[in-house]
């Protein structure tokens, strides 16, 4: 048990790809493949902590600096989707989300209660992150668990309900996107579109096409050179602002670029290196009888099908400086620089867009009512985040108080969940009140909008 | 020899999922013993990149295809690539169109 335990305080570099490839084998996995990816995985973990310890060394300082002289006390950096999902893998129990969440989907598959199975493994750590959450306030691993159960079920209920649309709009066929943080804003903007949107006769005519706008924009729009302008940007607040050296800015305009970058090379080893246990997760299901004969829907990463999505990716450029100003003008509420999440904002009103069918003033309208929600979760996950990557030994530089990221934020689901059950366990019933009253509202927002799926994958139907 | 082929993967981010969808056609690939090379890229970077390297095949592996891809270029719906469902079909289809298209 010692022997063990020595391993699990290694931390994840050595423990992950031991674990994973103990499991790669139960999922009868060939030896080699499997120990080849078991090792990426150690690689990839490496390699997050080189990026993570090389950029924020310029960026957080450099963030915090600036919220001082805003008067904050802490300002707080966003570290990208990439890094809070390391840090949340990073538990010593986190590799058993995956067969506990497989389990889960084949019980739920079973039991009828869903069409899906989920075969995008990687963002189990939605889960995780809920399980992550829950843990660190309470330290209580049976409750971590099963609020991450109760997450993945209504996520999967989430993907069921909005695949009538997502096929269609998204042109996937024979999929669903049980995606967290995408589809938990769906009822949302579902709602809005139904309450609202929908009945202003100015807007239901978009003379605006996304598709010539996204060609023209080119490569200046890719993630990188996101991050340069974003960048640029800072860099010349920090210097005005904050007092500090010109030189600041050429410094943000390489370190923010290079965190969007390399995070997403890094995330790729990871998942690269995850491919047996993928493999082994869809053999077992395709070899099962089971199933055989009834609709079954994939779940697949909606990340890449949100930044595929013209609309999405259009309207998100106008979102990532609605961000930006959001958290500049109100930053003692926000208290989170939105930076290497703001590469990936298209995906945060891919659903909004999903709900006007492609409108793009409607999807700016819709997904930027939500990202308000989105901006404010960043900043309530931001302490908890921020205790986890300390407990498992990232390498935050000194004097970085606050770490979170946007993407953290987009949880709302997680979030609604495990506020109040935490504030409950823990006696802290301040905690309970904006999530129930948020969640109440989200509930009537499904219930409210329970047909527009179908009836927006009605209506592209007519339109083909 | 054999003629080797240069295949586009393109998707949305060009990161994560490209990634995968990369690896598990070059399994399939070498597989069938079949050389290609294989290049990732953006969805938006298509139109470029098509231009300057002429691929055989362009795989979308997310999304809608671009209305502005050459005709004379096989565009084939990678799905399977994200789902990991299907992988042998789709390539096995692609490999024989491009056998007849030399043929």
């Amino acid at each position: 048990m010692q022997f063990v335990q020595s391993i699990l305080n290694l931390g994840p570099t050595i423990m992950m790809p031991i674990v994973l490839f103990i499991m790669a084998l139960i999922f009868r996995q060939p030896v080699g493949k499997s120990l080849r990816h078991s090792i990426l995985v150690g690689v990839a973990f490496i390699g997050i902590n080189a990026v993570l310890g090389a950029v924020l060394s310029t960026i957080g300082p450099a963030i915090q600096a600036l919220g001082q002289a805003m008067g904050i006390e802490a300002l707080g950096t966003d570290i990208g989707w990439g890094l809070a999902s390391a840090i949340t893998w990073s538990f010593s129990w986190a590799g058993l989300i995956i067969p506990v969440g497989f389990v889960i989907n084949w019980i739920v598959l079973l039991l009828g209660w869903t069409k899906i199975f989920d075969a995008d493994i990687w963002n189990y750590w939605h889960w995780t992150f809920t399980a992550a959450m829950t843990y660190i306030w309470t330290k209580n691993l049976y409750l971590a668990f099963s609020l991450a159960i109760v997450v993945e079920i209504i996520t999967l209920k989430l993907g069921d309900w909005t695949s009538p649309v997502t096929q269609k709009y998204f042109d996937i066929p024979g999929t669903a996107l049980p995606h967290t943080e995408t589809v938990n804003l769906a009822p949302f903007n579902f709602a809005i579109e139904k309450a609202f949107l929908s009945k202003i006769p100015g807007l239901q005519k978009s003379k605006l096409d996304p598709e010539s706008i996204q060609k023209k924009v080119g490569f200046w729009g890719e993630p990188m050179m996101l991050g340069l302008y974003i960048g640029v940007i800072l860099g010349v607040l920090v210097w005005l602002v904050a007092g500090q050296p010109a030189t600041i800015i050429l410094q943000m305009g390489i370190a923010v670029p290079a965190m969007i970058y390399l995070e997403g090379r890094m995330i790729g080893i990871l998942i690269d290196g995850l491919m047996p246990i993928v493999d082994g997760v869809r053999d077992v299901f395709q070899k099962s009888e089971r199933f055989k004969g009834r609709e079954i829907l994939i779940g697949i990463d909606a990340g890449p099908i949100g930044l595929a999505n013209p609309t999405s990716v259009v309207v998100g450029m106008v979102g990532m400086v609605i961000y930006l100003l959001l958290t500049l003008l109100f930053p003692s509420f926000f208290k989170i620089m939105p930076l290497a999440d703001l590469a990936i904002v298209p995906i945060y009103y891919m659903f909004a867009a999903a709900a006007s069918k492609g409108n793009l003033v409607k999807t700016l309208i819709n997904g930027t009512i939500t990202s308000v929600l989105v901006l404010a979760v960043t900043s309530s996950f931001a302490q908890p985040l921020t205790e986890a990557a300390k407990l498992v030994n990232y390498a935050l530089p000194a004097g970085m108080l606050l770490v979170s990221s946007v993407d953290v934020g987009a949880h709302i689901l997680p979030w609604l969940i495990v506020m109040p059950v935490v504030g409950i366990v823990t006696g802290q019933p301040t905690m309970i009140i904006a999530p129930a009253i948020i969640g109440v509202l989200w509930v009537l927002c499904w219930i409210y909008a329970h047909d527009m799926p179908q009836k927006l994958a009605d209506e592209l139907e007519k339109e083909k | 020899m054999e003629k080797k082929y240069l295949i586009y993967v393109a998707c949305g981010s060009a990161a994560a999922s490209a990634s995968l969808a990369r690896r598990r056609l070059i399994d399939a690939l070498n597989a069938r013993n079949i050389d290609a090379e294989i290049e990732i890229h953006r969805i938006t970077e298509l139109p470029g990149q098509i231009e300057a390297r002429k691929p055989d095949v362009v795989i979308i592996a997310a999304g809608q295809t671009p209305a502005s891809i050459p005709e004379n270029i096989l565009v084939v719906k990678g799905i399977p690539l994200m789902t990991g469902f299907g992988i042998d079909k789709l390539v096995d289809d692609m490999l024989t169109f491009l056998k007849n298209k030399e043929g």
